[in-house]
């Protein structure tokens, strides 16, 4: 029997661990003890029905790897990781039953190795059928939709996480604005600055060195130190300037967290805007100024959309990177869903760190989701 | 139309032009020729104030170029270089559109320019119209090139070794294009390369240059038959220097009128006598008939005449 897809013969052994040497769910009487492990034979048939598209995974290796082949076992992957959730579902429902309510269903490790096999087979296979910009959207949002319905019609309720959100959803709602909030104005005045600096650093070849390498040096320094370097110099301006404090600028919150945010996300805004007009053809602009373009002209016409890809994948990387380092931030009192990642944390809640964690994985895979997919289409005509 | 007048150029405290004066009448194709670093580009460059003159005085029709904007001299004039420069995210008829759209030209003019364009050039709109540069091989995008800068119907054409990277077969259609596109339009072009067949076969006056001066102005004619000294001989080739004298002398010019009725390959009347000896020693003949643009017989040609 050959092998036709190496990664998929690994990630489909790591299915079958998953499916019968881990435990799927965890189950415990109450948050404070540690939960029993939960093997899945012993969820009962409807559970283990859910998980049947993983017996296409396992023979997928197999199988010539033709574009529709590829695109079925995609799709069984992509069932799967849905499948997971969903047994999961009925798992916990199933434990609830017969315990009482301060009963707790977490996901196991097992249920962890499935899923994660799961999106990396996804993965592999979509990037070897090679689908459009528009396609891999859609079919991002067919893995998200189903799961997303499930946690908002209230499938997933008996699932741990999900209690600890009940008893914090007005807390969880706040953080994710507040993470929203921070990502948002970290983003305007890195855009505001990084895109002049960056036009600056491509004109003007050694100023732009000294630029990069500056910015190159911020991002050594680990987030944690930067936020506590912006404290003292922040306290003492809001005590010496009043207008400062009346706009809400102190050593701790929003206003450290958004500059040391900047001050990152500059890097690749910067970079990628330089690199993007660089990479130009020199014969285009030549010609544009040739032919009576004026230099505005010849920037918003030729250099601009010719850098457009380039900087679009700068953004992108900001964007994602800034979803991640904004979690830090609730260090030093910024708040948002890093604020609930460190109160489980500090309390040992395993599911109060997912509540925070696994939404910020979301949007920052989201983020890159609609990113490359807008970098592809403003690719178009210059392939 | 173009007028050099005691033009020097330094770049850095280098003279690479020292006092150039050159005059280009309306309808010449004047071919700029010399080694690398002869100064052929920066003199062109120059006329279109990509590159400014240090002293001197350039002249566009009648007025000093620095009495123009940069933008309206440069609109004036067709611009077409080596590395061709279509804007990549543009289809070829935007491409080809740029200047009209720089004038602001109704979107019907614009139409009907691109299709007038498109036809001189050889290209077929239905194919190419709507395709991007990168979907298009090197001889087409030259030609997009030079219907780019045909666009606007130029006074002048600036073209800067606009055929060096095409492959030979290539560069001589284009180079047959360009011969036609001249007598059908009547611009005035400047042209450079530093290939001397390529000067030979295009230009109505070939100037020659070295170390930033003109060595020699001439027709192809009298280039060869009087070189003014041994840089331009050396220039011209000795291996091949026989067959050039040939490619500039056409059939019609050397041929007898008499019936050829009796001989069965012929060649045109403008053909090159190049061509003709080529035919000849192809054919293992010693006798070409000579036909006109209709393809009627109007003489004879000999190897005798083509030697003498």
């Amino acid at each position: 029997m050959a092998i036709h897809n190496r990664p998929l013969c690994l990630l489909a052994l790591l299915l079958l661990v998953g499916a019968l040497a881990l435990p799927f769910l965890s189950h415990a009487p109450n948050r404070l003890i540690s939960g029993q492990p939960v093997p899945l034979w012993t969820l009962g048939s409807g559970a283990w029905l859910v998980l049947l598209p993983g017996l296409a995974l396992l023979a997928g290796p197999f199988l010539p790897q033709r574009r529709r082949t590829v695109g079925l076992l995609a799709l069984a992957a992509l069932l799967l990781l849905v499948g997971l959730v969903h047994a999961a579902a009925l798992g916990a429902e199933l434990l609830a039953q017969d315990a009482g309510r301060a009963a707790r269903t977490s996901f196991g490790a097992g249920f962890w190795v499935m899923a994660l096999a799961a999106v990396l087979a996804l993965a592999d296979l979509v990037a070897r059928a090679g689908p459009g910009p528009v396609l891999r959207l859609v079919i991002g949002l067919a893995a998200a939709l189903p799961i997303l319905a499930m946690v908002l019609s209230g499938h997933l309720d008996q699932l741990s996480i999900l209690k600890e959100y009940a008893n914090r959803a007005d807390q969880f709602q706040a953080a994710l604005l507040r993470h929203a909030v921070i990502v948002l104005a970290a983003l305007l005045p890195t855009l505001a600055f990084g895109v002049p600096l960056g036009v600056l650093a491509h004109r003007r070849r050694r100023l732009g060195a000294s630029i990069l390498s500056g910015l190159n040096l911020v991002q050594t320094v680990p987030s944690i130190a930067i936020f506590g370097l912006l404290i003292a110099p922040l306290s003492a301006l809001a005590t010496l300037v009043p207008a400062a404090r009346a706009l809400g600028i102190s050593g701790i919150g929003l206003a450290p967290a958004v500059i040391a945010l900047t001050l990152y996300s500059l890097l690749p805004i910067v970079r990628n805007t330089a690199a993007g007009l660089a990479q130009v053809p020199a014969s285009a602009i030549d010609a544009a100024r040739g032919m009576g373009m004026t230099r505005r002209q010849v920037f918003w016409k030729v250099e601009a959309p010719l850098a457009l890809p380039v900087f679009l994948s700068g953004l992108r990387i900001t964007v994602v990177q800034a979803i991640g380092l904004a979690a830090v931030a609730a260090l030093i009192g910024a708040g948002g869903l890093g604020a609930i990642m460190f109160q489980g944390l500090f309390s040992n809640a395993l599911d109060l760190i997912l509540l925070g964690a696994l939404p910020i994985i979301a949007f920052a895979a989201l983020a890159d989701a609609l990113f490359k997919a807008a970098v592809d289409l403003s690719k178009r005509g210059s392939a | 139309m173009i007028e050099f007048r005691n033009i020097t150029k330094t770049f850095n405290a280098v003279t690479v032009i020292e006092g150039l004066n050159l005059i280009v009448e309306r309808g010449e194709f004047c071919v700029l020729i010399g080694p690398s670093g002869s100064g052929k580009s920066t003199i062109l460059r120059m006329i279109n104030r990509l590159i400014e003159h240090s002293a001197g005085e350039i002249r566009f029709a009648g007025e000093p170029i620095r009495s123009f904007a940069p933008e309206v001299l440069r609109r004036r004039i067709g611009y077409a270089i080596q590395s061709v420069g279509l804007f990549p995210h543009w289809t070829v008829e935007a491409n080809i559109a740029t200047v009209p759209r720089l004038l602001g030209w109704d979107a019907a003019r614009i139409e009907a320019r691109i299709a007038e364009l498109m036809a001189l050039l050889g290209l077929d709109a239905a194919r190419f119209r709507t395709a991007y540069p990168h979907q298009l091989s090197g001889g087409q995008q030259q030609r997009v090139g030079v219907a780019r800068a045909l666009a606007a119907d130029p006074d002048v054409l600036l073209m800067d070794e606009p055929f060096g990277a095409l492959d030979p077969i290539t560069r001589d259609s284009l180079q047959a294009e360009m011969r036609r596109i001249h007598a059908e339009t009547g611009k005035t072009i400047v042209f450079v390369t530093h290939d001397m067949d390529e000067a030979l076969r295009l230009a109505s006056r070939v100037v020659i240059l070295d170390k930033g001066r003109i060595v020699q102005s001439a027709t192809p004619r009298e280039l060869l038959h009087a070189p003014a000294n041994d840089f331009v001989r050396e220039f011209l080739g000795k291996d091949d220097y026989g067959l050039k004298l040939l490619s500039v002398e056409t059939a019609g010019a050397h041929m007898r009128r008499e019936d050829s009725g009796a001989v069965a390959e012929a060649v045109r009347e403008q053909d090159s006598l190049r061509l003709a000896l080529s035919h000849m020693v192809a054919l293992k003949t010693d006798r070409l008939g000579v036909e006109d643009s209709t393809g009627r017989r109007v003489g004879l040609l000999l190897l005798a005449d083509i030697v003498t």
